[in-house]
């Protein structure tokens, strides 16, 4: 009896000690993903990322689970996000986009100050996953005066509309 | 006892199976948590530059092949029929169905293939590279895209794991390949959901106008909504309460990111670099941005990066005999090495499909003039030695030097690449193999030409050159020995004949240094290997023959180089004379004012003779060398008795004028024909003649003049002294001091019917008389010699006109009655005797 326990332990220590040299080897072992390649990791997935497609599954549900066309329901508020404004040298330069929808349509800039006023126009065009405004570039020469001004871009299609406001310094 | 003892046993297995699961953990959790022990910390995402654009439009990252292999790595299983659970109480298949979701069969993205239209592009702005039409796996389809945007294919991978965990998925729904890279999706909307345009629906259509996308901002910098090198407002969230953040876009990648997904991670998803943040978290560029490091290491900067820390050069490969590479011969080769530090941030490796291997570079991929057999390619010399070094620590690189055939200085560029991938970055690494002949001096023809002038346009042919011909050699010269040649002012590099050094040349020219001595090498300073140049005009030998002139160089004051000499065989022929008569005039005299002829002229009579010949051979005649003279024919070399005192000799009325006359071109040959004192007809035979050579026998001339009977008679006209050589106070004869001068003289009238010359070759002079010859006591030092008081004054004297003979006339010092008897005489012919002159003098 005591030597069949001895035995087992035996065995118990020898895995051990196996696990233990097998575990310094690892260690030892510079942290590469793949011997074959040391710029692709092709190392089996993690946990984080053999997850992930449950996730995405769960996302999917927890959206509308809707996958609406063109000629479906849009929003009628356009969000407006102006990226930049502002003046470049001799030109102004106003770079904004629709985030909320995927469709073509007409930004609008309007540029007043106090009683003047100056208006440019750009198409918007469906992107990756919003409403880019074609950027404009307007030459400072255009402008009356220098000063603060105020910028509003508008967006709008036969489905959404929306504006957003910023202002700016001109230095003529 | 039993019981204790089962329960023994079931404690000690229980104890077993419990280290044997911790043994399996030890094993297996260095793999387990290897990516989350990765040291990317959300603390190192930057904003403004998420992806370098080197990185982000590098379409040689991957092949097809590659791709494949790393989608098998990340799905290992697929979850084909839904069978794994999903919860604690549903299979993922009973899950899909509960929520009127799609059924098995699922398809794995490392499993998927589609049909895919043939694209056709070609556009000024978008995608260049078409895509063959077919049924192709989501790998092709993904490096098909990748290569016709040229778009990184990675991105794309990540794009895929980003937008819908394609690359994970075990059990995939269909509408995540719609929808693969969230294309046309828009990230907010009612309720904040994906309501995505089914018009860009499908895997194919996804990563292709995904790819498209991104060539299409970078093509259209200024009309997208982010901009790189500007200030940029963005978003953090879909929800725009959550706020916005100015950021500066270091680059158009960047910008590219953020136009297709506009919102930056916020702190608290970045401080959960893999978990989730807050309600204000955006994760769609936080998850490119980890994924990619995760995936296929650092976006940024040079994940790859060297420097040099040694090189070394040996005759063997057991690195025993250090070699030095300024001393190679042609042919020679050499074992080199090079050690290099890994200053990169991944490890290298020699194994797999992208071995760290060293390339020719300037330019890269140079096809390398010193490559070896044992070469992977001619322009791979090596492969990393070492099976793998990390960060931090050297890798070598070994590998043969196959020395060219030619002599010279070689400076061979290499640098490491990662194969298949990337070159890293250049530090100017090379070997220079400096290939020679051993000798401190030697040196070898490289090219040798003849030309007719210096302007070096027209080539002559080194077999025809005639004899004294003039030509310009240019001989181009290689450095084949170990030192330089440094031509400057104190030691010129020249060329000189040789056998023995310093030899006079045959071939030498005036323009010349010295006949031993040819002519300084054109350039400042010539290497080992490259080229000096000698340029200098020769000049044939006259005499016909085959020559073999050996030439070698020196630098003057340093050594010569005659290890090697420079043999030149020179076969040297007569040249093509030939000519024509142009134009045969006779003139009194060589002013050529007044014509006369000379068929038939008085005895004694001269003329000027010019004869014109065109030089119609191939030869150019150049007065001192090879133009031919006029000579006497019928026989060649006769003595004329047309000779006169101009003639070069009596066979050689006249070399030509000018001092060189082209083929085609006109000689002019000028000489004094002078009547002999004799009764005949007489035919003067001439030719052209060049000297040494030849007769120039296709033409010849003759003149035919009439000589009359000579009649060579004179009377005395005056006799007359003077005090002074004007002839204006009278002197007396009869009463002269010892030692004093007077100007005598007389005049006397050509009776016969020859001409007297004063010059030529039969002039007429004074000369004293009983006897003939003597030596006169009023020998004055103005005579030609005491037996010849002068010459006539004139320099011609026609039948009956009159001459005139003066001179001084030096009183003896010793005093008495002198009786001086002068005659006239042509010299060289004849006294004429039937008249004399005597002055009656007295000293007193």
């Amino acid at each position: 009896m005591k030597k069949k326990s001895i035995i087992f332990s035996l065995l118990i220590l020898t895995a051990l000690l196996v696990a233990i040299g097998i575990y310094l080897y690892n260690s030892s072992k510079p942290q590469v993903s793949n011997s074959d390649n040391q710029t692709i990791n092709y190392d089996p997935p993690t946990a984080e990322e053999k997850n992930a497609g449950d996730k995405q599954k769960e996302k999917i549900i927890d959206s509308s689970n809707e996958i609406i066309t063109e000629s479906e329901d849009k929003p009628d508020s356009a969000n407006i996000l102006i990226v930049d404004a502002n003046q470049y040298e001799d030109f102004i330069e106003v770079r904004a986009f629709v985030e909320n929808v995927i469709e073509d349509g007409t930004c609008t800039y309007t540029f007043t100050k106090d009683s003047l006023e100056l208006v440019k126009t750009s198409q918007a065009f469906a992107d990756a996953s919003t409403t880019p405004c074609i950027a404009i570039s307007v030459s400072i020469e255009e402008f009356a005066e220098s000063g603060e001004w105020r910028l509003v871009v508008n967006y709008a299609s036969s489905s959404a509309e929306g504006s957003a406001e910023t202002k700016l310094e001109i230095e003529l | 006892m039993r019981l204790l003892t089962k329960n023994f046993l079931k404690s000690k297995i229980l104890f077993g199976l419990t280290l044997v699961l911790f043994t399996i953990g030890l094993i297996l959790s260095p793999i387990m948590f290897k990516n989350s022990t990765s040291a990317l910390s959300g603390s190192e995402f930057q904003a403004g530059n998420i992806i370098e654009d080197a990185v982000f439009y590098n379409t040689g990252s991957m092949t097809p092949q590659e791709i494949q292999q790393f989608l098998n790595s990340k799905l290992p299983t697929c979850d084909t029929n839904g069978t794994q659970m999903y919860n604690s109480t549903q299979t993922r298949a009973q899950w899909a169905a509960a929520n009127g979701r799609p059924l098995p069969p699922y398809t794995c993205l490392k499993d998927y293939s589609q049909s895919v239209p043939s694209v056709t592009n070609g556009g000024s702005d978008l995608c260049k590279n078409s895509i063959a039409g077919g049924t192709k796996s989501a790998a092709q389809i993904i490096y098909d895209s990748a290569q016709a945007c040229g778009i990184n294919p990675q991105v794309l991978i990540v794009m895929l794991q980003k937008e819908q965990s394609l690359i994970t998925d075990t059990w995939p729904w269909p509408i995540q390949y719609n929808t693969a890279m969230g294309y046309a999706c828009p990230d907010s909307g009612p309720n904040n959901s994906a309501n995505c345009n089914s018009n860009f629906f499908g895997f194919f259509n996804q990563v292709y106008d995904a790819a498209k996308a991104f060539r299409r901002y970078e093509a259209n910098p200024n009309s997208y909504n982010y901009k790189h090198d500007r200030n940029n407002t963005i978003l953090y969230h879909p929800n725009t309460a959550c706020g916005t953040s100015n950021v500066f876009i270091e680059n158009q990648a960047t910008a590219s990111l953020y136009i297709y997904t506009p919102y930056r991670p916020n702190l608290a998803a970045l401080n959960n670099l893999y978990g989730t943040g807050d309600s204000c978290s955006a994760y769609g560029n936080r998850n490119f941005w980890r994924m990619f490091n995760d995936w296929f290491g650092s976006a940024h900067g040079q994940v790859h990066s060297w420097e040099l820390v040694s090189q070394y050069a040996y005759t063997d490969s057991s690195k025993t005999t250090p070699v030095d590479l300024n001393d190679i011969r042609p042919g020679q080769r050499i074992f080199v090495g090079v050690k290099a530090l890994n200053t990169g941030n991944t490890n290298w490796g020699n194994v797999g499909n992208h071995p760290i291997l060293l390339g020719t570079t300037g330019p890269q991929d140079r096809q390398s003039t010193v490559c070896d057999s044992s070469w992977l390619s001619c322009n791979r010399s090596a492969i990393l030695k070492e099976p793998l070094v990390a960060p931090n620590q050297i890798g070598t690189f070994e590998f043969w030097l196959d020395s060219p055939e030619k002599f010279g200085e070689y400076t061979e560029n290499f640098s490491l690449l990662v194969s298949n991938y990337k070159w890293m970055n250049d530090v100017g690494m090379n070997f220079q193999v400096r290939v020679s002949s051993g000798e401190s001096y030697d040196w070898q023809v490289s090219s040798l030409q003849y030309f007719r002038d210096s302007s070096k346009k027209i080539a002559v042919n080194p077999a025809a050159i005639k004899a004294s011909d003039v030509f310009y050699t240019r001989i181009v010269v290689k450095n084949t020995g170990i030192n330089d040649w440094v031509n400057d002012s104190s030691t010129p590099v020249r060329l000189a004949p040789s056998s023995p050094s310093g030899r006079l040349s045959k071939f030498c020219h005036p323009d010349w240094l010295s006949c031993g001595r040819i002519v300084r090498m054109n350039e400042s300073i010539v290497k080992t290997g490259q080229n000096g140049v000698f340029e200098y005009w020769n000049r044939a030998p006259a005499k016909i023959g085959v020559y073999n002139e050996k030439f070698t160089l020196l630098e003057e004051g340093v050594s010569w180089m005659d290890s090697y000499e420079m043999s030149l065989y020179y076969e040297i022929t007569h040249g093509i004379y030939k000519w024509s008569i142009t134009s045969q005039k006779a003139y009194t005299d060589p002013t050529k004012t007044t014509p006369v002829g000379f068929s038939s002229l008085a005895p004694g009579q001269r003329v000027y003779i010019e004869v014109r010949a065109k030089n119609t051979g191939g030869t150019t005649w150049r007065s001192g060398v090879n133009a031919p003279n006029l000579g006497t024919n019928a026989p060649h070399d006769r003595e004329s008795k047309f000779c006169d005192t101009s003639w070069l000799n009596c066979s050689r009325p006249s070399a030509m004028d000018e001092q060189e006359v082209a083929p085609g071109e006109f000689a002019t040959y000028g000489f004094w024909y002078n009547a002999p004192y004799e009764q005949g007809s007489y035919i003067e035979h001439f030719k052209l003649v060049v000297e040494g050579r030849s007769w120039l026998n296709e033409n010849a001339m003759n003149f035919k003049t009439n000589i009359d009977k000579p009649s060579i008679t004179w009377q005395p006209v005056s006799m007359y002294a003077f005090t002074d050589s004007s002839k204006t106070i009278p002197a007396n004869l009869t009463s002269l001091s010892p030692g004093q001068r007077v100007y005598v003289g007389f005049t006397a009238r050509n009776t016969g019917n020859s001409y007297w010359y004063r010059s030529g070759s039969k002039p007429l002079l004074v000369g004293t008389n009983v006897p003939h010859n003597r030596m006169s006591a009023f020998c004055d030092s103005t005579w030609l010699s005491c037996a010849r008081p002068t010459l006539m004054q004139e320099f011609v004297t026609k039948p009956n006109e009159i001459a005139t003979f003066d001179f001084w006339y030096r009183a003896p010092d010793q005093t008495g009655s002198y009786n001086e008897h002068f005659k006239l005489l042509l010299e060289g012919r004849s006294w004429l005797n039937e008249n004399a002159l005597n002055f009656n003098t007295v000293v007193n």
